[in-house]
């Protein structure tokens, strides 16, 4: 392969990102439409101090460790945020803060693991191993079948829940679907983008798709190809800088999303112009 | 250490106090992205040599204006504008960070704060914003607290509710270049919602529970630093862990509380 | 006006049922019948507990008493309660109510887009199948509602507010809508606060204020003395207008 992609590393990398962008791509269209971005965000922040934990017992391992905190987390959020008083994201916000601040303890005082701290953070092209590429295969397979086949209660719940529920379309069992395959791809997708900006790949793709298309099937497949695009586009990025993928691929997804929103407005411009010289 | 001290308890009563509007509007997840931010401003400062507060500065004006931008459209909304918003450009800062020398220090100060580094110029800017602050609340605070609180009578009554979120959200930004210094921009997130939090839990009304946040912010401020003085572990992670631990517990006492009501409720009610 | 189906048990039976939501009753010793066919209104001031009927109704709340509805219901919430940003066109939200009958591994067939188009047209959306639902009007959104109801094939509908805040024309077309449904056997359970409306249209009335002031067929209903106990208000007919003239202060809910 031609360089940047000339190292299996890489080639594995490249391999994984696509992997991840079929479930990342299908889950971000529901994070987009749910208002999830707030918890997706914080689902990875949240697996930090599960990373620290983990790599400093080796025995219980990075993955272990970060799968234990996301599902705490997620508990932790679902329980607490029914009080009506601390709406709004003040629990989300505040468990977040409280993992990033035993992950940074944890890492400045207990066990020391100074060099992974990048890469847990915001993820390294030499850490994804093939395991860790079979994982994403796993995910992305869960993912589609599980998506696939509630997708039509999802759509319904998320546009009239109210209705849905008599409708015996079962909401609640679709929310608690949908956090748990989140908590298992911002996992997965750890060693590759880290736990501070997984949440790019989960939004950004799906609200640029969004700008695009008023239809949800489009949407999510748009989503799934830009997803596969700027992360492949960022990691090429990551080699060829030496910065860490994470970021390139942030970055990136930003910029498409900037690039959209204004081809986008400028669109809109000209066929209102038109459209009121035209009624004139 | 004095400066430290001086420093965290300006920035821990800063964010303690905002931290309560920002709790009654729902604000949470903004407060936390203009957190991240400001580390592209404080890269892009760097790298043109002028002040790194200017620069987080005016990232954070860009991010309140760019969130108001594109959740105008209606089909994007204000969580997914912030969920794009934090990454893209706190993934922008760090990637110009990578790119520059010496970045690894100087990312972990960035992200975990140098509080026993602070200079004489940070505590002379953050005692500016403290004053600042104290000085808006003074002349706005009423207001303020009606748009959080009722936005459409607050509309009625002819305030300009827009003016007021940017007052709010400006203040906010400038909370988080102070706070930036003493836990850096990771831990700010602790600091804004912790102290309100817990206040919330032990206060009915508003104003008390402003200046009971605002007590709790700067007390875990010196806690934290005691606690790294005492036990040699970060004092930027310290002071958040502070500030978690009083919040958690005052959340279970509170709960607990709770309980005890219902239960006493659904034992006293008979048949209708 | 519409035949009741003769000698079918009632479509719903409530029985000395209550509801309370932590503690604080919102609905207490309501006990009623409506017949199959029926197009019944249930009437009251705000915080009088009509959603909260619907929704014992429904079964999503919690309640002491019996509440029993022969058949499969649909429901039509408040139209406030939807999502008017998610992206998808009138057909596609009336196919929703095709769902529920679907199960899990099969998609919806031809037979089930031909019953949602023609429902559409029904309710003169045809040419607006393939717009947004976020483009519609509030008028044009409710109609799509109704139909996703429809699309159910329930025996009995609930609809909450279905006619509030939307343009003539609409709900002209949903009160033909649900008069034609209920001429076929169905039965229609609706909440209002448009009294005059509803004596007009509804073959029933219910009267709620927290519990049941009064119920049964319209001409036993509509009556001053009876508005006047539910309301504490007098009703005026000026030139074939209805009114309710409030006297005192009416209780907060």
């Amino acid at each position: 392969m031609p360089p940047p992609f000339d190292a299996p590393y890489i080639e594995r990398a490249l391999l994984a990102g696509v992997l991840l962008a079929v479930p990342f791509g299908l889950l971000g269209t529901w994070v987009v439409l749910r208002g999830l971005a707030f918890f997706a965000h914080g689902v990875g922040v949240a697996t930090f101090p599960g990373v620290v934990v983990g790599l400093g017992l080796p025995a219980l391992g990075p993955i272990a460790g970060s799968l234990a905190a996301a599902a705490g987390f997620t508990a932790a959020v679902s329980l607490f945020e029914r009080d009506h008083r601390l709406r709004g994201g003040a629990v989300t916000g505040l468990v977040l803060a409280i993992a990033l601040a035993l992950g940074g303890l944890l890492l400045t005082s207990v066990f020391r693991v100074a060099a992974p701290v990048e890469s847990a953070l915001f993820g390294s092209l030499l850490a994804i191993s093939g395991a860790d590429v079979v994982r994403c295969a796993a995910v992305a397979l869960v993912a589609l079948v599980t998506l696939v086949l509630t997708g039509r209660s999802l759509a319904a719940a998320t546009f009239d829940r109210e209705w849905a529920g008599p409708a015996g379309l079962r909401p609640g069992r679709g929310d608690v679907l949908l956090l748990g395959l989140l908590a298992l791809a911002v996992v997965t997708a750890l060693p590759a983008v880290g736990s501070l900006l997984v949440s790019g790949l989960l939004v950004v793709p799906a609200a640029t798709a969004r700008l695009v298309t008023d239809r949800l099937a489009p949407m999510q497949a748009l989503a799934v190809a830009l997803c596969a695009l700027e992360t492949v586009l960022g990691l090429a990025l990551a080699r060829t800088l030496d910065i860490p993928p994470g970021s390139a691929v942030a970055a990136l997804a930003g910029l498409g999303f900037g690039l959209v929103a204004a081809v986008a407005g400028l669109i809109r411009r000209a066929r209102h112009a038109s459209r009121i010289g035209a009624g004139a | 250490m004095r400066r430290a001290l001086v420093e965290a308890v300006l920035a821990g009563a800063l964010c303690g106090a905002l931290g309560c509007f920002v709790l009654v509007r729902g604000l949470a997840f903004f407060g936390e992205s203009i957190s991240h931010t400001i580390v592209l401003g404080v890269a892009l400062a760097f790298l043109a040599g002028l002040p790194v507060s200017l620069g987080a500065a005016a990232l954070a004006a860009v991010t309140v204006l760019a969130v108001q931008a594109i959740g105008a459209g209606g089909r994007l909304s204000r969580d997914t504008a912030i969920g794009i918003l934090l990454p893209s450009l706190f993934g922008a800062g760090v990637a110009l960070i990578a790119l520059s020398e010496g970045y690894r220090s100087r990312l972990e100060d960035v992200l975990f704060g140098s509080i026993l580094g602070v200079t004489d110029a940070d505590l002379i800017l953050a005692a500016a914003v403290a004053a600042a602050v104290a000085g808006a609340l003074l002349l706005a605070g009423k207001e303020l607290a009606l748009v959080a609180f009722d936005r459409s009578t607050a509309r009625a009554m002819g305030y300009s509710v827009r003016l007021l979120d940017l007052l709010l959200l400006g203040l906010v930004a400038l909370a988080a270049v102070v706070a930036l210094r003493a836990v850096g921009n990771l831990l700010l997130t602790a600091l804004l919602v912790g102290p309100p939090v817990t206040a919330r839990m032990l206060c009915r009304r508003f104003w008390p529970m402003v200046a009971l946040a605002a007590a709790l912010g700067a007390g875990a401020g010196i806690a934290g630093l005691y606690a790294t003085w005492y036990f040699d572990v970060g004092a930027g992670p310290a002071i958040a862990l502070a500030v978690g631990c009083v919040a958690v517990a005052a959340s279970l006492v509170a709960q607990g509380r709770r309980w005890e009501r219902r239960r006493a409720a659904t034992a006293g009610a008979g048949p209708q | 006006m519409k035949r009741a189906a003769a000698g079918s048990p009632p479509a719903i039976v409530a029985l000395d049922l209550s509801v309370a939501y932590e503690g604080r009753p919102a609905l207490t010793g309501v006990t009623f019948s409506v017949p199959a066919g029926t197009l019944a209104g249930v009437l009251g001031p705000n915080g009088a507990g009509k959603t909260t009927l619907l929704r014992a109704l429904l079964g999503v709340v919690s309640h002491t008493g019996s509440v029993e509805v022969n058949g499969s219901t649909s429901y039509v919430p408040q139209l406030s309660a939807v999502d008017r940003t998610f992206p998808v066109d009138a057909l596609g939200v009336v196919l929703m109510g095709r769902y529920p009958r679907l199960g899990w591994l099969r998609a919806p067939r031809a037979n089930d887009r031909r019953v949602a188009a023609e429902l559409l047209d029904q309710m003169g959306l045809s040419d607006r199948a393939r717009s947004p639902f976020a483009s519609l009007s509030g008028g044009q959104r409710q109609r799509v509602l109704v139909a996703r109801a429809l699309a159910q094939e329930g025996e009995v509908m609930l609809l909450d507010e279905p006619l509030t805040g939307i343009d003539a024309a609409s709900q002209e077309v949903v009160l033909r809508v649900l008069a034609d449904h209920c001429a076929d056997g169905h039965t229609v359970c609706m909440t209002t606060h448009d009294l005059a409306q509803a004596a007009r249209v509804c073959d029933r009335l219910l009267i709620l204020d927290g519990r049941l002031v009064a119920e049964g067929p319209t001409r036993e209903v509509f009556r001053p003395e009876i508005i006047r106990a539910a309301y504490r208000a007098e009703l005026l007919s000026l030139d074939g207008e209805t009114a309710l003239v409030h006297h005192g202060v009416h209780p907060a809910p």
